[in-house]
């Protein structure tokens, strides 16, 4: 009692030093005060957003990985070897159905599903893909191309779903219908439905029928119903969200959909009937899609008629943590044949795209942390010293403490209650200041933060292509496209253009933060407060000790 | 009985210096007044401060109430039952005069019958001091006025042991027998033990016993 009521009547008769002292501690609470609201905000964004977050993930081939150990193997130019290396190495790595399905037995897995489609031609004159181009050799080449290295020219795209969740995942985006429904799963109806501009462009209604030939083999000729017709949501973003998805750079209005049954009994169909047949192919060496306009004869390949189709299977998460068990457990699947687990990984778009909306939040987070760090260990050193100052300033005061029987624990705990009530009134004065400052201060450095990313990442696309090759779209988005490394207009960049637009369209960042004071943070500050009274009393406790009141007031007398 | 008693006191302030004290034995009663004389630098200071326990002696013993004073708690034996008049005053200029007296008075952690601020008056009137000098800081007193406030704060907690370092010197005659008599009213009536060192013939006239140093350390 005497110690507090002594520490509160020093604070009254001292104003200018502890006027001294609370700015200090002002400057050091209110700072702190911002940094732990930008980083409580910045968690909470990141847990709320996981909270709502469903976490889809893929198997990929990890190409750039195959790709780098090809090249360890060979010295010197890129002989043909190596160049047919790595193509049979792409061409090996798509995982069957029968693969994708042992990943369902990891831990994590709370749901999946799955598409496959394949580039399929107008078997009749009445049905005809829509171009956006009237050159018809650009649409060809600009259009479609196989993954693998086997560009097979296709004017449409069938994609059979297994279930409703894989359509609403649907690479173009989500869609409504407008006339009809979208057929059932249970089994290989040849029922699709297809884009109202298609549906326009040929005079097509619900009840019609189209027929689609194998674009290696004319006389391979499938008819399929039409139970529906719908209006993709999104017209803007053609190449669409859910990238990895496919590896067709289509019209969205040439997708047709259909069950995955359907699909599945296509290329069941076509592989059964296979012939030997020359495919075209690009101009070697240019994966690009203006091969055919770069005025090269094109090239043919020997191969057989068959569909190729491309699975896409994807892994339903209900968490971050299943997702990580998921990621963890994925080398335990032995693949068929003799492909490697280790050259594939598992990637999630939305955890990606999570993750890069929160860059600038977290840079801003992390770099508020480090200033915490700093104002707290440069505050503490400033405060000790002040208080070493104060303490020897105040002597003599200790010499008359002591010698009228006040005991030094108390002399100390007497000043450190002095700092301690000071810097308690600082911490008011500083978590007002910051819960009036917090939510525009934050806003203002988040809005500087991402506004810095943006040049930066505007910089490096005036790199043409780098988005793409270093993203997580896998092996089988885009072909070699990374290759291209010319930049330029025109309608046959569309792929190039679409990767960009793909990432930025995509990537929104978390602009506004709710930087707000809770209690949680005024404990925090409270504990730095106490702390740093605690830690500048240390050295005067060091100083005081040493004194002896004989001593002191005899140099003084 | 003896409150404070000196057996083979000896002292000296660096560790193999100069002995400022040697071979001291005195006994000090309640109920009585002691003057302790000498010539400057004849060691009653340090005297004091052996008594006052705000140091040990290097050889010999100070002993308080039958117990060596080096194995009793010398800060609570300093706020409680030993009041210190220093010859440099030793009161905190920036505080009043009030303010300085009630310090002690908590410091004793004593409790009081009356109000603090109440005794705090009462013994500055004793002092022959004015109750509106008590606001004032000791800044602003006068010498005279100063001595009288450190009189004052010592006689605050009512100590058994009044020890007084030239309390009188700067002090008038009028003044000077008006603390005398206080100190013989605490010796004589309360049954305290009232030391004073003094150079004044007639304090030392008018004590119980008169402590000579230089009479002491030569025998
Ligand atoms: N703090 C000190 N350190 C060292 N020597 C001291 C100290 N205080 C006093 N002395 C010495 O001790 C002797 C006695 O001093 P003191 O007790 O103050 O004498 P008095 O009060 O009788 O004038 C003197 O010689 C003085 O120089
Ligand atoms: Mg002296």
């Amino acid at each position: 009692m005497f110690v507090i009521k002594n520490a509160v009547l020093n604070i009254s008769r001292s104003i200018g030093r502890n006027v001294l002292i609370a700015i200090i501690i002002v400057t050091i609470i209110a700072s702190s005060a911002i940094a732990l609201s930008i980083s409580n905000a910045a968690n909470a964004a990141r847990v709320a957003g996981l909270e709502n977050l469903q976490i889809t993930g893929n198997i990929q081939f990890n190409r750039n990985q195959v790709f780098a150990e090809q090249q360890e193997n060979q010295s010197g130019e890129p002989s043909e070897d190596f160049r047919s290396g790595f193509r049979n190495q792409i061409q090996d790595s798509a995982l069957s159905f029968d693969d994708y399905l042992k990943f369902t037995e990891l831990p994590g897995v709370s749901s999946y599903f799955y598409t496959d489609s394949a580039g399929l031609n107008s078997a009749s004159e009445s049905l005809e893909a829509v171009s956006s181009s009237s050159n018809e050799s650009n649409e060809t080449g600009g259009r479609s191309f196989n993954v693998m290295g086997m560009f097979g020219i296709s004017d449409f795209n069938l994609t059979g779903f297994s279930d409703d969740q894989a359509v609403t995942k649907a690479q173009d985006g989500t869609f409504t219908m407008t006339e009809g429904e979208v057929f059932p799963y249970d089994s290989a109806d040849n029922n699709v439905i297809i884009n109202s501009q298609l549906a326009i462009y040929n005079s097509l209604n619900v009840g019609d029928k189209i027929q689609l030939a194998n674009p290696n083999n004319a006389e391979e000729i499938y008819e399929l119903n039409i139970v529906g017709i719908y209006q993709n949501n999104n017209q803007s973003n053609p190449v669409g969200g859910g990238g990895g998805m496919n590896n067709m750079v289509q019209d969205p209005a040439n997708a047709i959909y259909t069950n995955y049954k359907t699909l599945e009994a296509i290329i069941a169909n076509s592989v059964a009937n296979k012939i030997d047949v020359q495919i075209e192919v690009g101009s070697r060496g240019s994966f690009g899609p203006n091969a055919s306009e770069s005025g090269q004869e094109p090239e043919y390949i020997d191969g057989t008629s068959e569909l190729t189709s491309n699975i896409q299977f994807t892994y339903v998460f209900d968490s971050k943590e299943d997702y990580d068990a998921f990621v963890a457990a994925k080398d335990s699947v032995v693949l068929d044949g003799d492909k490697d687990i280790a050259n594939y990984t598992v990637a999630s778009t939305d955890l990606t795209t999570f993750e890069s909306s929160l860059v600038p939040l977290e840079n801003l987070s992390n770099f508020a942390l480090t200033m915490l760090y700093i104002i707290l260990g440069v505050g503490a050193v400033i405060l000790v010293v002040v208080n070493l100052i104060n303490i020897r300033d105040r002597k003599y005061e200790i010499g008359v403490y002591t010698a009228m029987g006040i005991s030094k624990p108390k002399v100390v705990l007497g000043f450190a209650t002095e700092l301690l009530i000071v810097a308690l009134v600082s911490v008011g004065i500083g978590s007002s200041i910051a819960a009036v400052s917090s939510v525009p201060v934050a806003n203002a450095m988040l809005s500087n933060q991402i506004s810095s990313m943006e040049n930066q990442s505007e910089s490096e696309q005036t790199q043409f292509g780098r988005g793409m090759i270093s993203g997580e779209n896998g092996p089988d988005q885009f072909g070699g496209g990374g290759n291209n490394s010319t930049p330029g207009g025109g309608p046959e960049q569309t792929m190039g253009n679409n990767g960009f637009s793909w990432r930025s369209a995509n990537v929104s960042y978390v602009d506004q933060l709710n930087a707000t004071m809770n209690f949680a943070i005024l404990g925090q500050l409270l504990g730095i407060a106490i702390l740093l009274s605690i830690l500048s009393s240390v050295g005067g406790t060091v100083s005081v000790v040493r004194y002896e009141p004989l001593q002191i007031l005899s140099d003084r007398s | 009985m003896a409150i404070l008693k000196l057996e083979n006191v000896g002292y000296s302030y660096k560790p193999r210096g100069r002995k400022v004290l040697v071979n001291m034995n005195y006994a000090f009663e309640k109920g009585k007044i002691y003057a302790i004389t000498g010539r400057s630098g004849s060691g009653k200071t340090t005297l004091l401060s052996l008594l006052s326990g705000l140091t040990t002696p290097t050889s010999g013993k100070v002993i308080y109430n039958g117990t060596d004073i080096r194995t009793v708690d010398r800060y609570k034996y300093r706020s409680k039952n030993v009041g210190v008049i220093f010859q440099s005053y030793n009161l905190l200029p920036q505080l009043s005069v009030l303010e300085n007296i009630i310090l002690s008075m908590d410091a004793s952690g004593k409790k009081f019958e009356k109000a603090k601020k109440e005794i705090a008056n009462d013994l500055l009137s004793r002092v022959d001091l004015d109750d509106e000098l008590g606001s004032k800081k000791i800044l602003h007193l006068s010498g005279g006025e100063q001595q009288r406030v450190a009189i004052a704060r010592a006689l605050s907690f009512f100590p058994d042991i009044l020890l007084a370092d030239e309390p009188t010197g700067n002090l008038d005659s009028a003044t000077q027998n008006d603390i005398v008599e206080i100190f013989k009213k605490l010796a004589h009536q309360d049954q305290k033990c009232v030391i004073i060192v003094t150079h004044s013939k007639e304090v030392a006239a008018q004590s119980d016993e008169v402590f000579n140093l230089e009479k002491q350390s030569s025998r």
